[in-house]
C-alpha cells in the first residue's frame, strides 16, 4: 500500500510539474520576466536621453545609472548643465530621495510625484522606481503567440495606470512593448524595448516611451552596460546620494 | 588661529590629495543677471545683478575638491557726487566673493568616515530653504527676498557613517563669521526703531535725530560647534542636533541720547550712539521629514537659550548737562529662559505636474525671544506647460501675523506671481512681481513701499 501511493504521488508530481511549464500562469511569466530584467547582481551605465516633441524638437540629456538587485537604483544626470548633478535614490519599500546640488541636502521625495513626468521625459517617477513588476501588479495571461505572451497587469495599490498589457517574449522573457491605460480605460502611453544579450544577460539598450495624448516621445539609451561589478550597499546610501 | 587653519588644511590636502586616483577638473556653473525695478516709489531701478557663478569640482576615489567663485557686478551705479566719478566701485560696482572652497576625504583615517574642510556650506534641517535648525553658516540677507541664503563657513566637518542608515557629525568653524544685512532699498528691513519717550523733555520741541553712530562688539569668543545625529527610523527622516555659537544678527545693546539746542531755528539736535552685541547660543535641534498618503510633511524645531543675559541700556542725556542721565536697563532676553522656533511644512505633487507647497513657520531668522517670534505662512503652486518649457507659479508668497489679538493692524501680505520660460534646457527667463502689504512692525512692513517687477536670465553651462 505504502508503496502504491508513494507511485501515485510521483506520476501526480511529474503530471503536476509537466502542466505547469506547459501553461504557465500570467503570474508566473510576470515573475520569470522580473528575473530577466533583475537577473545582474547589479548593473552601471550611462544613458543618452532623447526626448522628441510632437514637432519634433529634440532634447538630448545623459545620465549614469547604478543599480543593485531588484530595489536600488541610483540615477544621476550628468547633462544639460541646468539639470547636471540631480539626483535620484531608489530604494526599497517606495521610499525614494532626490537630491538636488542647489540646495546642498538630500529630500525624500512625497510618494504623490510618482505619477509626475521625470524631469520631462515621458517616463514618470514610477516607471523610474527600480521595483519589480510582480511587486506592484497583479497577472492575467490574456493571450498567447508563437512568440509572445500578453498579459494584463492590474496595479495592486492606487496608481495612474487602470492596466498594462504587457507583451513578453515566449523563450526568453523579456519586454516586448506595454501599453498603458488611464483609469478612463484609454490608451496613453506605449513602451516599446529593444533587448541585446551582453555578456550572459539579456540587456534593454533601448526603451521608447510615446506619450499618445501629447505626441511626444523619450528614448532611453543605455552605453557600455556593466553587470555584477560588484556593487555594494553603500552605494545606494544618503552618502553617495549627496556627493 | 586662523594661520594654523589654513596650514592644517595645505597640509592634509597634501597628504590625502597625492595618493588618489584622479579624474578630470570639471568647471561649470551660470550666468544669470537679476533686475528688479519698483512701482510704488521714485527710487526706479533697485538691483542690477549679473553674476557669474562658476563652479570647479574634481573627483577622486576617495573624496574631491570644489570651490565655488562669485564674480558679480551688484548694484545700481551711484554718482551724486563728483568723487565717485573717479571711483570705478561706485561707477561700476564690482566684487568676487568665495561662496565656497573646500576638499573631502572620504573614509579619512577609518572606514565610513568623512572628512570636509575648507569654506563649506553645512545646510541642516528638512525644511524647504527656512530651517530654523540651520544655524552653522551665517546667513546672507542680502536679498530678502532670497530666503534662507548662506554664506560657507570655514570649517572642519566630520561625519561618521554608522551601520544601518544613521550618521553622526561634528563641525567645528574657527571664526565667527558676522551675518550680512539686507542690501540697497532693503537695508532698513531688520533696523530696530527706537521711540522717544512720551515723558521726555526732547518732547517738548522740535527734535532732529542725527544719523546714528554705531558701535559694534565683537563675540567674545569666535569659535562655534555642533553635533548633529541623523537617521531613519520607520520610514522617518529624522535628526537630533546640538550647537554651542555665536549668532549671526547682532542685538541692540545700548543706546546713548544727547540732545543740544539748536538757537536759530529753534530745534532740538540728537546725536545718538548705538551699541550692537554679538551674543552666544546654545541650540538644540530636531527635524523630521515623511511621506504620508502621497503627501510630504516636515517639521523642525529649534530651542534656543542665550548663554548670557541680554539687556538694553538706553541713556538719555538732559538738554542741561547738569542733569543727571535717565537711564533705563531691560531685561531682553533671559538666558533662563529659553525660546522655541519651529517650521511644519507639507507638499504635494499633482498629476499633471503641477507642485503646491505650504509651510508655517513661527519666528524669523533675526526675531529672538519667545514673545517676539511671529508667524508666517508660505504658499506655493507650480504649474508646468510644454514639458516644462514653461513653468507658471500664480500663486506665490506669505502672510505674515505679528499679533493674533490685533491681527488688522499687525500683519504683511506678500504676493509674488512668477512666470519662468526655458526656450533651450540651459536658459531660463523668469518675470515676477512682488507685491507687498501690511501694517505694524515687521520685515515686509517695513519695505512696503517697494513693489516692484523682478527680470531675471540665467544661462547654466
Amino acid at each position: 500500500m505504502k508503496k502504491l501511493t508513494a507511485i501515485l504521488l510521483a506520476i501526480l508530481f511529474s503530471l503536476g510539474l509537466g502542466y505547469q511549464g506547459y501553461a504557465q500562469t500570467g503570474t508566473e511569466i510576470l515573475k520569470k520576466l522580473d528575473q530577466v530584467m533583475f537577473s545582474a547582481k547589479d548593473l552601471s551605465a550611462k544613458n543618452k536621453i532623447i526626448i522628441t516633441s510632437k514637432s519634433g524638437k529634440q532634447e538630448v540629456r545623459e545620465s549614469t545609472v547604478i543599480q543593485k538587485g531588484q530595489e536600488m537604483r541610483l540615477f544621476r544626470f550628468t547633462s544639460p548643465a541646468s539639470q547636471a548633478g540631480i539626483a535620484m535614490l531608489s530604494l526599497p519599500n517606495d521610499v525614494m530621495y532626490i537630491y538636488m546640488p542647489a540646495f546642498g541636502k538630500e529630500r525624500r521625495i512625497a510618494s504623490s510625484v510618482k505619477t509626475q513626468k521625470f524631469a520631462g521625459t515621458d517616463f514618470s517617477y514610477d516607471d523610474m522606481q527600480a521595483q519589480p513588476f510582480s511587486d506592484k501588479y497583479n497577472a492575467k495571461l490574456i493571450e498567447t503567440t508563437d512568440k509572445h505572451y500578453v498579459l494584463e497587469l492590474t496595479p495592486k495599490a492606487k496608481s495612474e495606470y487602470s492596466k498594462i498589457i504587457a507583451k513578453i517574449h515566449k523563450t526568453e522573457y523579456y519586454p516586448i512593448s506595454t501599453d498603458f491605460y488611464n483609469q478612463k480605460n484609454e490608451k496613453i502611453k506605449e513602451t516599446a524595448y529593444t533587448f541585446e544579450k551582453v555578456g550572459k544577460y539579456w540587456s534593454p539598450t533601448e526603451i521608447i516611451m510615446f506619450d499618445l495624448k501629447k505626441g511626444s516621445k523619450t528614448q532611453i539609451q543605455m552605453i557600455q552596460p556593466k553587470y555584477d561589478q560588484g556593487l555594494s550597499d553603500d552605494e545606494f546610501t544618503i552618502r553617495k546620494l549627496i556627493n | 588661529m586662523k594661520k594654523w587653519f589654513f596650514i592644517s588644511s595645505l597640509l592634509l590636502l597634501f597628504l590625502f590629495g597625492r595618493a588618489q586616483e584622479e579624474s578630470a577638473l570639471k568647471i561649470y556653473g551660470a550666468l544669470s543677471t537679476d533686475q528688479r525695478v519698483t512701482t510704488s516709489v521714485d527710487s526706479g531701478w533697485i538691483w542690477n545683478e549679473t553674476r557669474l557663478d562658476l563652479k570647479l569640482e574634481k573627483k577622486v576615489n576617495r573624496g574631491k575638491f570644489y570651490a565655488n567663485l562669485w564674480a558679480r557686478n551688484f548694484g545700481v551705479p551711484k554718482y551724486n557726487e563728483m568723487g565717485s566719478l573717479f571711483s570705478t566701485e561706485k561707477i561700476d560696482p564690482f566684487n568676487i566673493q568665495l561662496r565656497e572652497a573646500y576638499f573631502q576625504v572620504d573614509d579619512f583615517l577609518v572606514e565610513n568616515l568623512d572628512l570636509k574642510i575648507g569654506r563649506q556650506r553645512i545646510a541642516w534641517g528638512t525644511a524647504d530653504k527656512m530651517n530654523p535648525t540651520d544655524n552653522l553658516n551665517p546667513l546672507d540677507m542680502e536679498d530678502i527676498f532670497d530666503l534662507g541664503r548662506r554664506r560657507g563657513s570655514d570649517a572642519i566637518n566630520l561625519t561618521y557613517y554608522l551601520k544601518g542608515d544613521f550618521s553622526i557629525q561634528g563641525v567645528w568653524i574657527p571664526f565667527f563669521q558676522p551675518a550680512n544685512l539686507p542690501a540697497g532699498v532693503f537695508a532698513g528691513a531688520l533696523m530696530p526703531s527706537f521711540d522717544i519717550p512720551e515723558d521726555s523733555t526732547m518732547n517738548l520741541m522740535e527734535v532732529r535725530i542725527n544719523q546714528p553712530n554705531i558701535h559694534i562688539n565683537k563675540p567674545k569668543l569666535q569659535s562655534t560647534f555642533g553635533f548633529r545625529l541623523k537617521g531613519i527610523i520607520k520610514s522617518v527622516d529624522f535628526s537630533v542636533s546640538y550647537l554651542y555659537g555665536v549668532n549671526g544678527i547682532p542685538e541692540l545693546t545700548e543706546i546713548e541720547a544727547t540732545p543740544s539746542v539748536n538757537i536759530y531755528p529753534w530745534y532740538v539736535n540728537v546725536d545718538v550712539d548705538v551699541q550692537l552685541s554679538y551674543f552666544r547660543n546654545h541650540i538644540f535641534g530636531i527635524d523630521f521629514s515623511t511621506n504620508i498618503f502621497g503627501l510630504g510633511f516636515w517639521g523642525e524645531a529649534a530651542i534656543i537659550k542665550p548663554d548670557e543675559d541680554i539687556r538694553l541700556k538706553i541713556i538719555e542725556n538732559q538738554i542741561v548737562s547738569t542733569i543727571d542721565p535717565t537711564i533705563t536697563d531691560s531685561l531682553i532676553l533671559d538666558k533662563d529662559k529659553p525660546y522655541v522656533k519651529w517650521i511644519l511644512g507639507t507638499d504635494y505633487h499633482f498629476s499633471r505636474g503641477g507642485y503646491i507647497n505650504f509651510q508655517w513657520m513661527h519666528g524669523f531668522f533675526h526675531e529672538r525671544g519667545q514673545s517676539e517670534l511671529n508667524d508666517y505662512f508660505f504658499l506655493q503652486f507650480n504649474q508646468p506647460f510644454f514639458n516644462g518649457q514653461l513653468s507658471v507659479t500664480p500663486l506665490s508668497g506669505s502672510f505674515i501675523i505679528n499679533s493674533w489679538k490685533e491681527l488688522k493692524d499687525n500683519y504683511a501680505l506678500v504676493y509674488m506671481p512668477e512666470i519662468t520660460y526655458n526656450p533651450i534646457p540651459e536658459v531660463g527667463i523668469t518675470l515676477s512681481y512682488i507685491w507687498m502689504k501690511g501694517k505694524g512692525a515687521g520685515i515686509f512692513s517695513a519695505i512696503q513701499d517697494y513693489d516692484m517687477f523682478v527680470i531675471k536670465a540665467k544661462y547654466s553651462f
